[in-house]
């Protein structure tokens, strides 16, 4: 049993580097499809059914985990202030036809950047990222590592 | 432009906010702990799942070039 978890960690060791890879490649190719497209809502719906199919075999609480810190309204409003103003600034902007040079949108504002398939590149790769995380973190809990 | 400004200030806001939260746990409640939180109730990880996935949608594949 011992052995057989030990030779597990190390096939997933091993596999870590090539899975990098395969996603820095799926990232380039999905971060240079044209929008508006069916090739563009595919690349996109492959990780997210993936990261979802995933996201629901994981145990809901983990045993042993460290209990959750309180979220009252004292400990969270300034990230309630922050998403007020956030909202504020995008329902102004959309009141304003949304694309509106002086108050933008916030994806107005992030579209100047994507004009460049390296930072749809990146963009890509840290919104995988996000997304992945919750399951590469009780991956390393799980593992050990 | 300032409008701009005030979208990349609210950023850095949020990133420097999480650091102050995860350097006083006990006082503040950070982005990544709310987020474990809903984590831990399927509605809650649904929604962020959702979530992300119209981010990425609307972020990727239904993005225009300013011309």
């Amino acid at each position: 049993m011992v052995e057989s978890s030990g030779r597990d960690r190390a096939a997933i060791r091993a596999a870590v580097p090539i899975g990098l890879v395969l996603v820095v490649a799926y990232s380039w190719w999905a971060s240079g499809v044209a929008p508006f497209s069916a090739p563009a809502d595919v690349a996109l719906a492959i990780p997210v059914v993936l990261v979802a199919l995933l996201s629901f075999r994981q145990p809901l609480h983990r045993p042993g985990a460290d209990p959750l810190e309180p979220a009252t309204w004292r400990r969270t409003w300034p990230w309630a202030t922050l998403l007020f103003i956030a909202l504020g600034l995008e329902v102004a902007a959309l009141a304003l036809g949304g694309r509106s040079s002086a108050v933008p949108t916030l994806s107005t504002v992030v579209d100047h950047a994507l004009a460049w398939h390296g930072v749809r590149f990146a963009l890509f790769v840290t919104w995988l990222a996000f997304g992945s995380w919750p399951l590469v973190r009780a991956g390393r809990v799980r593992w050990g590592r | 432009m300032p409008i701009i400004a005030v979208w990349v200030a609210l950023l850095v806001l949020l990133l420097t906010w999480e650091f102050v939260c995860r350097r006083h746990p006990s006082r503040w409640t950070s982005l990544a702990g709310l987020g474990a939180r809903l984590w831990g109730s399927v509605t809650g990880r649904a929604a962020l799942l959702l979530v992300w996935a119209f981010v990425g949608w609307h972020v990727f594949a239904r993005y225009t070039v300013p011309g």
